[in-house]
C-alpha cells in the first residue's frame, strides 16, 4: 500500500522524500488540530461540570 | 508486507499519536491559552478597570472564556496557579477553570462554583481528591485575595467536624459551617453528574443566595479519573480576606 503511494509521487528520489516528509507533517497536523480534538471532546473524561448532560 | 499489516501498524501509530495529542498536545494549547488569559487578567488589573470601584459587588458577569480570578492551591506545591474564566462551555474549560455563571462571585454569600479538566488540557482539577480538611483554596481578584479552607472531609459526626474546622477557621464561622444546612456537607465527595445541587448557594437547598449565607467555594471535575461516571466535588468556606497590593501576598502563598 505505502510502496504503491510512493511510486506515485513524481520526481527523483529526494524529492520524493520530501514529499513524504510533508505530506506526513501535514497528516499528522490534521490529526493533532482536527481528528483528535474531536474524538476527545467526545471522550468520558471530557465531561467535568455537574447538571444536565450536554 | 501485506495491505492488512500495514493497516494494522498504522492504526498502532495513530493510537499512539493520540496519546502523545493527550499527554503533551493539549498541554501544550492549555498552557498557551492560559499563559494568554493570564496576561491579559494582568494587564486589565493595572490599568484599574475594576468593577468593584465603590465597593459595590460585581453584578456583570464577563464574557465567556474570560479570566476574572486567579487560583491558588498552596497544597499543590507553590507554582500551582490558574487563571478562571468565566462561563463552564467546552470552549471556556480549554483555557482553564471555568466559573458556574449562575452561581456567585468570589467572596459573596453563597457559592462561587468552578468546574475544571481533571485530565488533558493541563489538567487543572487532576489531584483534587488529594485535598484535606483545612487546606487553602487561595483566589486573587482585582480588589482582594480570599482564602478558602476544605471543609471538614467525611467527619463521622458534628462534634469532630466542629473540631477540625475549628483548627483553621474563626470560631463562628468554623460553627456555622458545621451545623445547620451545612451540617452535613464534607469538603471532598463523589457525586452524580446530575446532582447540581452540589452548586447551589447552600448546597443541597435550592433557592436564591441571601446576605446571611457563609461565602463557599465548590470545585468539581469528573470522577474517576478517565470517567464521566461521577463528579468529584470539593467545598470550601471563607476564612478571610486580604486587600491585594502589590509585593504583598497572603501567608499561605510564602515558602
Amino acid at each position: 500500500m505505502y510502496a504503491w503511494l510512493y511510486g506515485k509521487l513524481p520526481g527523483p528520489t529526494p524529492l520524493r522524500v520530501v514529499l513524504v516528509l510533508a505530506l506526513l507533517a501535514a497528516v499528522v497536523l490534521l490529526l493533532m488540530e482536527v481528528v483528535f480534538p474531536a474524538v476527545d471532546a467526545l471522550m468520558p473524561y471530557s465531561d467535568v461540570s455537574v447538571g444536565n448532560p450536554g | 508486507m501485506g495491505v492488512l499489516g500495514e493497516l494494522l501498524i498504522t492504526v498502532g501509530v495513530v493510537l499512539a499519536l493520540f496519546v502523545v495529542y493527550q499527554v503533551w498536545w493539549t498541554d501544550l494549547g492549555a498552557a498557551r491559552a492560559q499563559s494568554s488569559a493570564d496576561a491579559e487578567l494582568e494587564q486589565r488589573w493595572a490599568a484599574g478597570h475594576n468593577p468593584r470601584s465603590g465597593g459595590e459587588p460585581v453584578t456583570d458577569e464577563p464574557l465567556t472564556g474570560t479570566a476574572f480570578a486567579r487560583l491558588y492551591i498552596p497544597a499543590f506545591g507553590s507554582d500551582y496557579r490558574f487563571a478562571v474564566v468565566s462561563g463552564t462551555d467546552g470552549a471556556a474549560l480549554e483555557i482553564g477553570p471555568g466559573h458556574y455563571t449562575e452561581t456567585q462571585a468570589p467572596g459573596e454569600p453563597g457559592n462561587f462554583a468552578v468546574a475544571g479538566h481533571r485530565v488533558g488540557r493541563g489538567s487543572p482539577f487532576n489531584d483534587l481528591d488529594a485535598l484535606r480538611t483545612c487546606d487553602a483554596l487561595v483566589y486573587a481578584t482585582a480588589d482582594e485575595w480570599l482564602i478558602y479552607r476544605v471543609l471538614p472531609v467525611d467527619a463521622p459526626d458534628r462534634a469532630t467536624a466542629r473540631a477540625q474546622a475549628a483548627g483553621c477557621l474563626p470560631a463562628d464561622v468554623a460553627d456555622r459551617a458545621t451545623s445547620g444546612p451545612y451540617e452535613w456537607l464534607s469538603g471532598v465527595s463523589i457525586v452524580r453528574p446530575e446532582d447540581v445541587r452540589v452548586i447551589d448557594a447552600v448546597p443541597g437547598h435550592p433557592g436564591p443566595a441571601t446576605p446571611e449565607m457563609l461565602p463557599l467555594t465548590t470545585l468539581t471535575t469528573c470522577h474517576p479519573q478517565y470517567s464521566a461516571a461521577e463528579r468529584l466535588v470539593v467545598h470550601a468556606v471563607l476564612d478571610r480576606t486580604e486587600p491585594r497590593v502589590d509585593g504583598v501576598v497572603p501567608d499561605e502563598l510564602r515558602g
